[in-house]
């Protein structure tokens, strides 16, 4: 406890914003959870707002930067191509949801007592061939056979529907609906399987792309991993039987994981709370990471790679650990990402995106963990509004177009190297230098060599 | 792909090896503003594809709006592009000539971002290209009188106010004069006289003269667009090759490249040569961007400049990088590369091959084949 308090005294203003933050950014995820329960409803329909949304989008991002600050941050080397892993990610996961879809059970007509839409149904338009989910049975997901007719009348008869609406299900009077269905991916907890699968593909594939990068620094470096990123994006893009092509995986109601009795959408508080979950263990082990010996040697290298590997260090290990450990939190990190998308395009991991996470760790400072999460929040944030402000015209009559954020990023790289490139949270001083004495203790401590008497200045020299 | 893969035997390898000149002939004159400025400033100008790209997009957009003729718009693009490199360098390098190399590389890839999102939000994402043929816009209906010298006039049209309508070579129709549509004997398209009495909106098109096939064969067709940009190539490389063996601004370009901070203390100003290498070098890209979206037709877009610019970055590397003459072996190296993989072998992945060559090379001989290795590897 006395700990928790030295800790929470260090405390500087960053750290109390993004204590804030993390409060609100659960908050978000509570109310929701909770408001809807309130009203009487289930778990399978909650949806979490607009705000919840940009929540996400921020969670997220900061688990991509926090991913990629291993390489860039702590080790020194500048990787150009990460959202390749963000991609192998992605359609290792939506592949592994398409196949592992147990085979349709077909049920037979069945009058249901009341229907849930799905957000697929949410435009209020619903078609034959959408899908339904049954109140009692969330883990079973129906084609709506005939309940489309039914929808509507119960819309036309203007009844519960309409309040439902409003926290985004649409409840239907029962019996009104017949619905046709099969059993979806029903083994508990595959998705979290297929989320350590898909960082492990991604660690692999950045232990293959690093083994032969190893001697490699500086731009040399950089524009490998951009080669590399853009001949897996070519890839994905034209190898249609594999990725979809410019189709994508569409991640359809049937191939949704369960996750505590609902199929997970972007919009569930289950998922909200897996990706917060995610990036509070992301942010705890790149902490623990980065205090360890693999920690330091990275710290190391970045410093000097010759010295480095002179004073005894494995920098080849080391580095190829820091790939590894890059690529399985991107990996991990686009296997949640692509439930939020929905629908996987390999067209969307495209060097834009890469550069967009270089740009979080450029603006919070490189090598900081905070500094990942800060310039997640800001550089999403700053993406959503503007994005917000060119659907709505909120910005008065200025209208933003979308793509006018890229100029905002490019600016932030260009003014930050500019004027402070150690960006806006710089990983923390290490504490103050130690004073003499303490030094010299330190020093006996450490070697007999050092116990000589101080009057001999060669042996400063020659430890230099 | 230009070529029809229908072609076959040795006609389609002659045109994939007149593709692979003009690719090859690209690539190196935009290698070559990467190789020079790599050579003195050990800067990765990753906004240099960019520049390629704002050139052929400034020639496109003085060619459409203000109607520039071709050979002008050329001048005026490269002369844009030249300040352009020049405030690159003054802007955002030079500041930063003493900080890390990772701060100049992430700064290069930021204004590279600025180039592209600017030219997006100005030109719309669309793809444009350079329009093939003169077209008319007819402003005012009606026809005046029928001024056709051709007896064998099949129909005259009304034409609608808006209707575009193709001006025969050699015809420059002007305002104040209406078209009038009629077909020529043994033609179906129809053409078009000129009448007094209306008014019309002229679009200028490529000359003709620049799709003119040179060698005139049924089966091998050689557009003067390609020989212009392998004229183009071997005209700028042998005088860029003159300009640093020959001149004192060239041999400060050498001395530079040699040793920046030796240069300085012998009364070189520097930063003047540097400015001078990244005008040069980007007069270049805009000369490639300009002649070969001309060439291709309907590629001119912000995203343009990237593949290229990362392939030439190959080809300086290939060829060995602060080279001149490793820029133009490089270049051609993967044009040839390029064409002859996107003919014969898959054309979707005809860059992803481009950028595996491109990494082969970094790993086992980062010095280039004209090269030697050195100590300090960069």
């Amino acid at each position: 406890m006395s700990r928790l308090r030295e800790w929470v005294k260090a405390f500087g203003p960053a750290d109390w914003l993004l204590v804030a933050g993390g409060a609100l950014v659960v908050l978000i995820g509570l109310l929701q959870a909770l408001g809807v329960k309130a009203l009487g409803l289930g778990f399978a329909d909650v949806r979490v707002p607009f705000v919840a949304a940009i929540a996400l989008t921020i969670l997220l991002q900061a688990i991509f930067a926090l991913g990629l600050n291993v390489v860039i941050g702590w080790t020194g080397l500048l990787d150009l191509g990460y959202a390749s892993f963000i991609a192998v990610g992605a359609i290792v996961v939506s592949l592994g949801l398409v196949l592992t879809k147990q085979t349709p059970t077909p049920y037979p007509d069945m009058p249901v007592r009341q229907l849930v839409l799905t957000q697929a149904q949410r435009a209020l338009e619903p078609a034959p061939g959408g899908e339904v989910v049954v109140r009692e049975r969330p883990d079973l997901r129906f084609d709506v056979v005939q309940g489309a007719p039914a929808v509507l009348a119960a819309l036309e008869a203007g009844d519960r529907t309409i309040a439902a609406r409003h926290v985004g299900g649409l409840t239907l009077p029962v019996g009104q609906a017949t619905a046709r269905g099969e059993q979806v991916f029903g083994f508990p907890g595959g998705y979290f399987v297929l989320l350590v699968l898909a960082g492990a593909a991604s660690a692999v594939m950045g232990l293959v792309r690093g083994f032969p990068t190893l001697r490699l620094t500086g731009d040399y470096y950089a524009i490998v991993t951009l080669g590399f990123a853009e001949i897996v994006w070519l890839i994905t893009l034209n190898e249609e039987w594999l990725t979809g092509g410019a189709f994508g995986i569409k991640l359809a109601g049937q191939y949704r994981p369960t996750v505590l009795g609902a199929p997970l959408y972007s919009d569930t508080w289950q998922y909200y709370f897996i990706v917060c979950a995610a990036l509070a263990l992301v942010v705890v082990a790149a902490r623990r990471l980065h205090a360890s010996r693999v920690g330091r040697a990275w710290a190391a290298i970045k410093a000097d790679e010759t010295a480095a590997r002179a004073s005894g260090i494995d920098v080849d290990r080391a580095k190829m650990l820091a790939f590894a450990v890059s690529g399985f939190i991107g990996g991990v990190g686009g296997g949640l990402f692509a439930i939020k998308l929905g629908t996987v395009t390999a067209k969307q991991f495209d060097i834009w995106m890469s550069i967009l996470v270089v740009c979080c760790l450029v603006l919070g400072g490189m090598g900081s963990i905070r500094g990942a999460v800060v310039g997640a929040a800001m550089l999403m944030g700053l993406g959503e509004l503007l994005r917000l402000a060119s659907d709505e015209g909120a910005v008065g009559r200025l209208a933003i177009p979308p793509e006018a954020r890229f100029l905002v990023y490019g600016l932030i790289l260009v003014l930050l190297m500019r004027f402070r490139p150690q960006g806006l949270l710089p990983p923390r001083e290490e504490g103050p230098p130690p004073a003499p004495d303490e030094l010299a203790a330190m020093r006996a401590a450490a070697s007999p060599l050092y116990a000589l008497p101080p009057t001999a200045p060669p042996q400063e020299g020659a430890a230099t | 792909m230009p070529l029809h893969l229908a072609e076959s035997g040795w006609s389609l390898f002659v045109l994939t090896l007149f593709n692979a000149l003009t690719e090859g002939s690209t690539f190196a004159l935009i290698a070559v503003g990467y190789t020079m400025v790599y050579g003195i400033v050990r800067l990765i100008n990753f906004a240099h594809g960019e520049v390629y790209m704002v050139g052929a997009v400034t020639a496109w957009w003085l060619f459409v709006t203000p109607q520039v003729p071709l050979w002008l718009a050329l001048l005026l693009a490269m002369g844009v592009c030249a300040a352009l490199g020049w405030s690159l360098d003054r802007l955002a390098y030079r500041p930063l000539r003493n900080s890390t190399r990772l701060a100049a590389l992430i700064t290069a890839i930021g204004m590279s971002l600025i180039l592209q999102t600017v030219v997006q939000l100005v030109i719309s994402p669309n793809f444009q290209s350079f329009p093939e043929t003169t077209r008319a816009t007819v402003k005012d209906a009606g026809i005046a009188a029928r001024a056709a010298p051709d007896p064998a006039a099949a129909e005259v049209g009304e034409l609608r106010i808006g209707a575009e309508v193709p001006v025969w070579p050699g015809e420059r129709p002007t305002d104040g004069w209406v078209p009038i549509g009629w077909t020529r004997a043994g033609e179906t398209e129809p053409a078009l006289a000129w009448a007094p009495g209306a008014s019309l909106e002229v679009k200028q098109g490529l000359p003709a003269a620049v799709n003119a096939d040179l060698l005139g064969g049924a089966r091998i067709k050689l557009p003067l667009k390609d020989v212009l940009i392998w004229i183009a190539a071997a005209v700028m490389m042998t005088g860029l090759h003159l300009l640093v063996q020959r001149t004192r601004l060239g041999k400060a370009m050498r001395a530079c490249a040699l040793d920046r901070t030796t240069a300085a203390l012998m009364g070189i100003d520097v930063n003047r040569v540097i400015a001078a290498t990244f005008m040069i070098g980007s007069a270049m890209a805009a000369v490639a961007g300009v002649l070969y979206s001309v060439k291709v037709g309907g590629n001119i877009s912000f995203r343009m400049g990237y593949y290229p610019g990362v392939i030439a970055f190959a080809a300086a590397v290939l060829g060995g990088i602060g080279d001149l003459k490793g820029a133009l072996l490089g270049g051609m190296l993967l044009g040839f590369a390029k064409a002859f993989f996107a003919t014969y072998v898959r054309s979707e992945y005809d860059f992803a091959f481009c950028f595996s060559v491109m990494i082969l090379v970094i790993i086992f001989r980062p010095y280039g084949l004209l090269g030697r290795p050195s100590a300090v590897r960069a």
